[in-house]
């Protein structure tokens, strides 16, 4: 419901007179300032123009019947600028298209896409190095310290998740973290160690549950079979819980893209350095944009569902043993 | 031969004392009791899977004790065979010589040999869902001979099994354990079964050991 109210808000007529984009990108040029008529001309690098009719006054106009005031077009490009592809020409809200169409060809918005999908992978993948040997040593073996171990992977779950950024954000400027803070905060490795958090944590429950679930019997008579533990745990064990591991993936990578306090805190959200999609929808939103706020949200969906629709397609494919 | 000897096992207020036992080659002895009486608790000590208080295991004379279970050469074949859900029958019965790190024409070699003698040669490419229950309790055989044991051990192989079946795995395990000489460990809580198949039987009570005179039993 909430998606389908995002879009129809997204594609709604907007109040008062649209806005302006260009779909080509190129110089602007503002020619009622040079005499002409009152149209932007957009000329592109292959020389093709683009003109858009502008109004420089309030006017009265005739509508169903009834005058209303149709306000003038507010313009931000200016002479001799060069606009990109998409970019706006005026500041009135965008229709549904024009505001997918601004916001996807804008670099900031690709650059903190690409950002966001290799930090959720790489934060995703560490959390399943550790997840999976940690998830295993809980459900199997019963050690000392084994309920402190417990209650302290809940922490990251249970803790708000700016205070994650926070806390991070302190360690990292204490020794030893402190001598490698200016490789870390505020920088790429940030945005990873701030989704890993939260992420490690969905991980290793999922994976604890998942070898749980598998009884001790297959790994008990793989031994008596000539396996050492380990070979049992990589022949047996491993294979029967990849269902668990594409969940504990998923999880930890939709985890990771919804990730906005900690990244904000410990990262930044420097454009074309520490923007993520999170980042950039509050920026979006700080900038009054709510169309560029609600396309980046849905764009974040969409790579939502088509990330857990691929895991789900490659977990039935595991789970009837096409891929071992 | 399989020899236990004064075996105490103690797993919580749970204890099993004085435990002796021997099993010569070709012979089939069968351990009964009820539910919960311990009777797996034995078996998976002597396979090393739980650990002994005291007492000694030996296998054709060696005390295999303190060995980690992949040295002790016991095959172990649990009740509905915990066939490996995500191996065909052929990886089944290949895996514990490739366990072994042997080559491939010999793995190949041996999969065909005991498929054949199984009769599940028409089998190798299905996984454990496909199979029946018969067809596991074969395959789940199989694979243990497969590692070339020098003791069997069958944790209720029959209970799971419709009426049919279970003469025909009956005679299955008294000819595997006859033709390949090996001594073998069934345990089992039925009187029925254990009449039918032991050469030897013996029943758990109260953590102690007894024997049953099977001759008496089998006149009743």
């Amino acid at each position: 419901m909430l998606v389908v109210a995002s879009v129809v808000y997204l594609f709604k007529a907007p109040y008062g007179k649209a806005g302006i984009i260009s779909k080509k990108g190129g110089i602007v040029s503002l020619d009622w300032q040079k005499g002409g008529a009152n149209t932007i001309t957009v000329t592109a690098e292959d020389g093709s123009k683009e003109v858009f009719k502008v109004q420089l006054e309030d006017e009265l106009i005739s509508k169903d019947g009834k005058e209303v005031l149709q306000k003038k077009d507010s313009i931000i490009a200016e002479d001799g600028e060069k606009v990109r592809k998409g970019g706006r020409l005026t500041i009135n809200e965008l229709s549904g298209w024009d505001a997918v169409y601004s916001t996807m060809h804008s670099p900031e918005i690709q650059y903190s896409a690409l950002i966001s999908l290799i930090s959720c992978t790489v934060s995703a993948l560490l959390s399943l190095w550790i997840a999976i040997p940690a998830g295993y040593l809980l459900s199997r073996f019963e050690f000392k310290g084994k309920r402190f171990i417990d209650g302290i992977l809940d922490i990251p779950i249970v803790l708000p998740p700016l205070v994650v950024g926070i806390c991070l954000l302190a360690l990292f400027n204490l020794p030893p973290f402190s001598y490698f803070s200016k490789w870390v905060v505020f920088e790429v490795p940030a945005i990873i160690l701030a989704q890993f958090m939260v992420a490690c944590a969905f991980a290793v429950r999922t994976m604890r549950v998942a070898f749980d679930r598998i009884p001790t019997r297959f790994e008990n008579v793989a031994l008596t079979l000539g396996c050492n533990r380990s070979q049992a745990f990589y022949n047996v064990t491993l294979p029967q819980a990849r269902y668990g591991i594409i969940t504990a993936f998923t999880l930890a990578w939709a985890r990771s893209l919804g990730e906005f306090g900690p990244v904000l805190v410990f990262a930044g959200s420097t454009s074309f350095r520490t923007e993520v999609l999170p980042t950039s929808v509050f920026l979006e939103l700080q900038a009054g944009s709510l169309k560029g706020t609600l396309v980046i949200s849905l764009l974040m969906i969409f790579i939502a569902t088509i990330v857990l629709i691929l895991a789900r397609i490659f977990g039935m494919r595991s789970d009837k043993g096409e891929i071992c | 031969m399989l020899k236990i000897s004064d075996l105490c096992i103690e797993q919580g207020s749970f204890t099993l004392d004085s435990i002796n036992l021997e099993i010569v080659n070709g012979e089939y002895c069968v351990l009964m009791g009820a539910s919960g009486c311990g009777k797996t608790t034995i078996m998976e000590s002597v396979c090393g899977l739980r650990l002994i208080k005291s007492g000694k295991i030996e296998v054709d004379g060696i005390n295999v004790s303190d060995l980690v279970p992949a040295e002790r050469k016991i095959a172990y074949v649990p009740q509905d065979g915990a066939l490996f859900p995500t191996m065909n029958v052929g990886q089944q019965i290949a895996f514990p010589a490739l366990m072994q790190k042997k080559d491939s024409a010999t793995i190949n070699e041996l999969v065909k040999n005991l498929s054949e003698s199984l009769n599940i040669s028409h089998l190798l490419d299905r996984s454990p869902d496909f199979l029946s229950g018969g067809e596991k309790q074969r395959v789940a055989l199989a694979r243990a001979l497969a590692m070339d044991p020098k003791v069997l051990c069958f944790d209720e192989p029959l209970s799971a099994l419709d009426e049919e079946l279970h003469e025909e795995i009956c005679t299955l395990l008294k000819n595997t354990v006859k033709n390949r000489n090996l001594p073998c460990l069934h345990i089992t809580h039925s009187r029925k079964e254990a009449i039918s198949m032991a050469d030897k039987a013996y029943k758990l009570y109260n953590g102690k050991m007894e024997r049953i005179d099977l001759e008496s039993e089998r006149s009743v």
